[in-house]
């Protein structure tokens, strides 16, 4: 699935500053192709994250349009653009991400219980496995470590198979292995076809990328890989 | 996999025990209140059709220190009599309609227990009070020596009972009624005349004088068409002697009274609970929302819209209300019905319990509104769950 | 997920001591019988009272070997027990020993209920135990 931006941009008011208003992510136009990684660095503010939440179609941009295929992500309603979501993008959001009442395995398998799908146990399985937690598959989010935790989020993301993949910070608790495998994972991932964008502050991550972007005070521009 | 729902609920088992014991504390409130309220009002009902007459005439002695009132609304045994001619005279006044006399005695304490009961016997060719309460259990005639125990009487039908000496079979048991008839043995006036006889034949009746076939207790009278009972009241207290006559409808007015400040204290008690019980279920909720902010975050990052986090919140706090306001109902007929006796000797009030039916109504009619109550607490959450600015969340963490 | 059966098994048999003490401590101090007559005599319920808490009293000992025995098989013995004892219990009042003759005596308003209540709690949470303990043997 393609994923293109055109002249996206968002502004954020801010009341306890004098000037009230500013903008986060300047106009940008962008394509995630499939069979891409895509790789996004940045310092921290410049407005990586609100780039990613609206490509993810979760933050409405002040302004331009972005569609999948075709298809106006923010002309859709709610609930239509919560199951195309569900069925075509999977998020690695920042930060620990678990359902604390749900064991490992029923979080990764968490994709399919909103719209009464049969969770795919086999998928889950074989992603638990591939990132080095299938032995944990029981055990509760309190009972794990921050890694952990993370793989545990990518393999919830990637559990539908789905088209979009949108990672925010995917190794920030990762050591250098398991940052390895991650984006093995995410590479291989977007071999098979999908389309791929990683928010990332690791260097390594640049060998890794199809399409290397750098952002800087909200404004996009690429670099040559 | 479980319900989500289920699986949060039991994931904080400590929040989950704490809403479902609020819930729980609402539906036991509005039950409890409600079924003593209706309990209250249903006394009141059944010791107005208890006392059956418009007016009641007794002998005047039988007014000092509320011996009669006492008698008839709060269960105290005791007897008077009057001579016959008296009663003639109140019988011949103009504006009596129909009319029965009763005969009063007290048995004993040596009999059983500590508590002597009331005995009243009644005529049955002209009674209209008591007769209308015994045919609902009985329908036979009442022989000789045959009595009628009221229901809280701890004795069953074909037991023998004796009084001064005077051995009585137990025909049939009343219905409970609420009032001083549950503690009363009826029998009919030669039964009671002959009880009378016993009790003066060996000095235990207070009265030694008197003579059981020409005296009688108590008249009970309807005011005849057109005459008031009031007026019919004030015509017997001017013109005869040594009698008194009682408007039923003012005896019972301070129990009434009495019940009414009962009632509205509970509807107060329920109204304070209610609103307190909302006002921390909907805190609870808005905090256990806040406090989750994150997890629903990932919830629509994966996918799931808006409606279906609120749907999420709103599934928990019905699971929780359902759950906890059953068992609040179980343990409020849990108290209530079984120890139902406890509370009308505490309250020293007319009680009598709803039907099966009225209590099944009662109950679920608390457990809904309790549900309904959770739900309403947990609209808001809901609400703002729905509405949660997925972006941003997300962003906060760094 | 034995972790959680024997959760389950401690709450249970903590509850069932909790009812036997109940039984056999309130029959004495909390929900007896009434009061001795003017003449020091008693009445009949107080030898339903005597009895509730001489059952109490022999219930609250098989709840403590229900937890001091480790043996499951005994443990599942003594908890089916409690049904007999707990139904023996809730019969005493009036049916096997005659209460007091007004209903509205405390024998009979506070007592009665109070002891058909605990006895047949502790039956159901007996025989609740019995069952959890052989569902355990089968696993």
């Amino acid at each position: 699935m393609e994923l293109r931006a055109e002249k996206i941009y968002r502004d954020f008011i801010r009341e306890s500053r004098s000037t009230n208003r500013f903008t986060a992510v300047k106009e940008t136009s962008m394509l995630l192709a499939p069979g891409k990684l895509t790789v996004l660095m940045g310092r921290s503010g410049s407005g990586k994250t609100t780039l990613l939440n609206m490509l993810s179609g979760l933050l409405c941009p002040t302004g331009g349009s972005i569609t999948a295929d075709g298809q106006d992500l923010y002309a859709m309603s709610d609930k239509e653009l919560s199951r195309f979501r569900n069925l075509h993008m999977g998020v690695i959001p920042q930060g620990q991400t678990a359902v604390h009442s749900l064991d490992v395995r029923e979080n990764i398998l968490l994709p399919f219980t909103f719209y009464g799908d049969v969770p795919d146990e086999k998928q889950a399985q074989e992603l638990m496995e591939r990132l080095d937690i299938a032995h944990l598959a029981a055990a509760m989010p309190s009972e794990l470590s921050g890694g952990e935790l993370r793989r545990m989020a990518i393999a919830r993301a990637l559990v539908r198979r789905p088209e979009l993949i949108f990672a925010d910070e995917p190794t920030g608790d990762l050591d250098d292995e398991n940052t390895a495998e991650v984006f093995r994972v995410l590479k291989e991932y977007a071999a098979e076809g999908g389309s791929v964008l990683t928010v990332t502050h690791e260097n390594d991550a640049k060998s890794y990328a199809d399409v290397l972007l750098t952002m800087s005070a909200g404004t996009v521009s690429q670099e040559i890989v | 996999m479980k319900s989500l729902a289920v699986k949060n609920l039991k994931g904080r088992s400590v929040r989950t025990a704490v809403l479902m014991t609020l819930a729980a504390l609402l539906s036991f409130t509005v039950l409890g209140g409600t079924l003593v309220v209706r309990s209250l009002d249903k006394g009141l009902v059944s010791l107005k059709a208890r006392l059956g007459a418009d007016v009641m005439v007794v002998p005047k002695e039988a007014t000092m220190k509320k011996k009669f009132e006492d008698m008839i609304l709060q269960g105290t045994t005791g007897y008077f009599y009057m001579d016959m001619s008296r009663a003639e005279e109140v019988m011949e006044r103009e504006g009596v309609g129909q009319v029965s006399p009763q005969f009063f005695l007290a048995s004993t304490s040596s009999s059983c227990c500590s508590i002597p009961v009331q005995l009243i016997g009644f005529e049955p060719e002209t009674d209209f009070t008591v007769s209308p309460w015994i045919k609902r259990t009985y329908g036979g005639q009442l022989g000789f020596c045959d009595i009628v125990a009221g229901s809280d009487l701890n004795v069953f039908v074909g037991d023998k009972l004796s009084f001064y000496g005077v051995e009585c079979t137990v025909a049939a048991k009343l219905e409970k009624t609420g009032t001083s008839y549950d503690t009363t043995v009826f029998a009919s006036g030669e039964t009671v005349k002959e009880l009378i006889r016993s009790s003066l034949e060996k000095g235990m009746n207070d009265f030694a004088d008197i003579d059981p076939e020409r005296s009688v207790s108590c008249l009970m009278i309807n005011a005849a068409d057109g005459t008031s009972p009031e007026e019919l009241v004030n015509d017997i207290n001017i013109h005869v002697k040594k009698v008194k006559a009682y408007k039923t409808g003012d005896m019972i007015k301070g129990i009434s009274d009495s019940l009414g400040g009962v009632s509205r204290m509970i509807g107060l008690l329920i109204a304070a609970v209610w609103v307190l019980g909302i006002v921390i279920l909907s805190l609870a909720f808005t905090m256990s929302v806040n406090e989750r902010r994150k997890e629903f975050a990932v919830l629509r990052v994966i996918g799931a819209s808006r409606g279906s986090l609120a749907g999420l919140v709103l599934k928990e706090a019905l699971l929780t209300c359902t759950l906890g306001s059953l068992a609040g109902a179980a343990l409020g007929l849990l108290v209530l019905l079984p120890f139902n006796g406890f509370i009308e000797e505490t309250l020293a009030l007319p009680f009598l319990l709803p039907g099966v039916g009225s209590i099944a109504g009662f109950t679920a009619g608390a457990v809904i509104l309790s549900v309904l109550s959770g739900a309403a607490a947990a609209a808001i959450s809901a609400l703002r769950v729905s509405r949660i600015d997925t972006g941003l969340i997300l962003r906060g963490d760094n | 997920m034995n972790d959680k059966k024997n959760v389950k098994e401690t709450v249970l048999a903590a509850a069932i001591l909790i009812c036997s003490i109940c039984l056999c401590a309130g029959a004495k101090l909390v929900f007896h019988a009434c009061g001795p007559k003017e003449d020091g005599s008693y009445m009949a319920c107080h030898w339903a009272e005597q009895a509730i808490f001489g059952i109490g009293c022999a219930m609250t000992a098989i709840s403590v070997f229900l937890i001091a025995v480790r043996n499951r098989g005994m443990k599942r013995g003594l908890a089916l027990s409690l049904l007999p004892c707990g139904a023996v219990c809730a019969l005493i009042p009036n049916i096997l020993i005659k209460l007091c003759m007004m209903t509205e005596m405390r024998c009979h308003t506070v007592m009665r209920p109070a002891a058909v209540i605990f006895g047949l709690i502790t039956a159901v949470l007996g025989t609740v135990y019995a069952v959890i303990c052989k569902e355990e043997k089968k696993d």
